[in-house]
């Protein structure tokens, strides 16, 4: 797991694809904040967490479409797949490159706050409890895009697939509560949708049912993509 | 056939079966998490924790109380106000089990609530209502939050010291009573009233020219009266504090001395000057505010203004009477500044509307005691009274709305926590506001702001430009 892991960091960084999502990721944050914290005078960071919550769903999918889909176009996939690598740590290890290019991104957006102590008292721990939180969501969010990939041997595809459920997510979360009010499929509904679960994160409280709820999307969509690929092995 | 299983039909029942664990999994922890405490608080003020005090009163609750929230649960979650009252009140109902949560969307129901509907009271979104059958308490957003509405700015959260109160007046058959004493042309004070009202005190007027101070009698409270006491009306008051009664007296700084209400003060230790206390218009305890010019009291440290002092409170007066403790002349009593001017405060006699209030050479100069508590022991065994002297009644004649909410003064604070401390409810003062810091960035300059967006944009540019250079690099390899 550790070599995948070090190859497709790398393959990440050895192409343009690292640097537009880093570039981007923190041109909309950087906006972000500036909008809500530093224009408006504000010390709490939770309007911006929220914020580029939503924006991250529209640019995660960058670097999750290529995870799969382009081992399979290129054919790659059959040289990993005959490796003595099981697919579990295949998945894993592209799993947590993914993860690795977003950390590296949230570490550099560690300048918003550094810049805010200089102005105010900071709320370390409310802002770290933020942090983990997204990495929690972000974790869930990349690994939808793993599955989507596993789908096809198209990145465009898989792109677009991760966005389709994004956005039905996106709307069944707008509809929640505005034209959806059955309780039980309201409570369903909040359950199913990733983004809800964060706000126990932006509010300063470390809660073990998002934790568990983000690591059970991510177990869930990560072991339908080993499955995915496992059934080409047979095919 | 054995792969065939493995990844055909099998691969879906696996997945199902792990599907199944995995929801189970989640359900448990739900599960785990509504029934014990295992939230971690991370925020500066421990906004979502309880004190021990609120914990030790809990464990003794035993009044079945539902306590109705009119708000959906998507609509407590998302709303950044409420998620920390919906932490608090998970907490209450975690801790004892008679107390239960429920939600109700208004939009479904319109209607609910209206049982609980106090004259000039709706029932809104997001309020708590707290119903134990016999009584209930509605609770708005404002009363669970600390509100300064001249800086828009919220100042502090409540939740607990409200919810904690209220549940005592559940608890509690019969509350602490008030008496309001009339017959001499008092101010009716309503604000000071309904704010004792909200923590839990019950009120009446007594005319005690014509009646005597009833048993079920707590605490007297005398404002401003403008015409004297009589001899019969002090007898009363004699008998009613001997019987291990309180009381507060809190004058009216521009009106000439009541004889016989001063000597009934005097046996208290408490000497009332026929004078006027100013505070030097050029020093730094004015405050200039839309209400008029005020000045801001020195708090001296005691029991009873200790919340105050400790959350750097500030009680505010225009002009006031100044006190003499005389408690070393009477050795009965025991009498302790409350509330005293400033060393740029100076007196003049009163000599009514020729009062001047320029400062002049001859003036006594500050500081002045201008309200004292004073205790002694009352003719039940093993009981104290106390009486609380204020030298200006605009300590609580004043709208709370303006003195309280739009300029954050404890007024009416320390006026309430007087009351508490007589009725042995200091638990109350126990249990303090989180009082939350300034959410705001401070001297951040418009040319700040332009060097701190450059910055920030920068980064993304070297970032790109550190690609292209890999980019290229690689293409001419």
């Amino acid at each position: 797991m550790k070599a995948i892991f070090k190859r497709e960091l790398n393959a990440y960084f050895n192409s343009m694809l690292g640097y537009i999502f880093l570039a981007l990721f923190l041109v909309i944050s950087a906006v972000l904040f500036f909008t809500y914290n530093i224009l408006n005078g504000e010390m709490n960071m939770n309007m911006f967490f929220q914020s580029i919550l939503t924006f991250s769903l529209f640019v995660i999918p960058i670097i999750t479409m290529r995870l799969f889909a382009e081992e399979r176009h290129q054919k790659t996939d059959q040289l990993l797949l005959t490796s003595p690598v099981s697919v579990t740590s295949i998945v894993l290890g592209k799993f947590f490159a993914a993860m690795g290019v977003i950390s590296i991104a949230l570490l550099i957006t560690a300048i918003f706050p550094f810049v805010e102590s200089f102005y105010g008292k900071l709320s370390i721990a409310e802002i770290i409890s933020a942090y983990i939180g997204f990495l929690f969501f972000a974790g869930s969010i990349v690994s939808i895009g793993c599955f989507m990939s596993s789908l096809t041997d198209s990145q465009i595809i898989a792109a677009i697939t991760t966005y389709g459920v994004i956005l039905v997510m996106l709307f069944l979360g707008f509809m929640v509560g505005n034209t959806i009010t059955n309780d039980i499929a309201v409570k369903i509904l909040d359950y199913l949708i990733p983004l809800n679960k964060f706000s126990d994160f932006a509010y300063g409280i470390l809660n073990i049912e998002p934790i568990v709820y983000y690591l059970s999307v991510m177990a869930v969509l990560l072991f339908a993509t080993v499955s995915k690929i496992e059934s080409r092995r047979w095919r | 056939m054995k792969n065939r299983y493995k990844f055909g039909a099998g691969a879906y029942a696996i997945f199902a079966l792990f599907l199944a664990v995995v929801i189970l999994v989640n359900v448990f922890t739900s599960l785990i998490v509504k029934k014990f405490d295992i939230k971690l608080d991370m925020t500066t003020q421990k906004m979502y924790e309880i004190t021990d005090t609120t914990k030790e009163f809990l464990k003794d609750y035993d009044i079945p109380t539902t306590i109705y929230i009119t708000a959906s649960d998507l609509e407590q979650s998302s709303y950044e106000y409420f998620v920390p009252v919906r932490e608090i009140l998970d907490k209450y109902a975690k801790l004892n089990s008679n107390i239960h949560i429920k939600s109700v969307d208004l939009s479904d129901d319109p209607s609910f609530g209206s049982k609980y509907v106090q004259p000039g009271q709706t029932i809104t979104r997001y309020s708590v209502i707290v119903d134990a059958g016999e009584r209930f308490k509605v609770l708005t957003l404002d009363d669970l939050y600390d509100v300064n509405y001249q800086q828009s700015q919220i100042t502090g959260f409540k939740a607990e010291k409200k919810l904690t109160s209220t549940l005592k007046y559940i608890l509690n058959d019969s509350n602490f009573k008030v008496y309001f004493i009339t017959g001499h042309g008092e101010t009716a004070a309503d604000g000071a009233k309904q704010y004792l009202n909200d923590a839990n005190f019950e009120t009446e007027d007594l005319d005690i020219t014509l009646n005597d101070i009833p048993e079920d009698a707590s605490i007297i409270s005398i404002i401003n009266p403008i015409r004297d006491f009589s001899v019969g009306d002090i007898t009363k008051l004699d008998a009613f504090f001997a019987k291990g009664g309180n009381g507060q007296i809190h004058l009216n700084s521009l009106q000439q001395n009541l004889p016989n209400l001063t000597a009934f003060i005097r046996e208290w230790g408490i000497e009332v000057n026929n004078d006027v206390v100013f505070e030097n218009p050029e020093k730094s305890n004015r405050i200039i505010t839309a209400l008029n010019n005020l000045n801001r009291a020195v708090i001296e440290d005691t029991s009873i203004t200790e919340d105050i002092n400790a959350a750097n409170g500030s009680v505010v007066y225009y002009y006031s009477k100044s006190l003499n403790v005389i408690a070393d002349q009477l050795s009965a009593c025991e009498v302790t500044p409350l509330l005293s001017s400033s060393d740029n405060s100076y007196s003049k006699p009163f000599l009514g509307a020729d009062t001047e209030s320029e400062p002049a050479s001859d003036d006594r100069q500050g500081p002045f005691v201008l309200s004292a508590v004073s205790t002694k022991e009352s003719n039940v065994p093993g009981t104290s009274s106390s009486l609380i002297v204020t030298g200006d009644m605009m300590f609580i004649t004043a709208n709370p709305d303006e003195i309280e909410l739009a300029y954050g003064f404890d007024n009416f604070k320390i006026y309430l926590n007087g009351m508490l401390e007589m009725t042995g409810q200091q638990d109350e003062t126990a249990i303090s506001s989180k009082k939350l810091s300034s959410n705001m960035l401070v001297e951040v300059t418009p040319s700040h702001q332009k060097y701190i967006l450059y910055s920030f944009l920068l980064i993304p540019v070297i970032i790109l430009i550190i690609g292209i250079v890999v980019w290229l690099k690689r293409r001419n390899a």
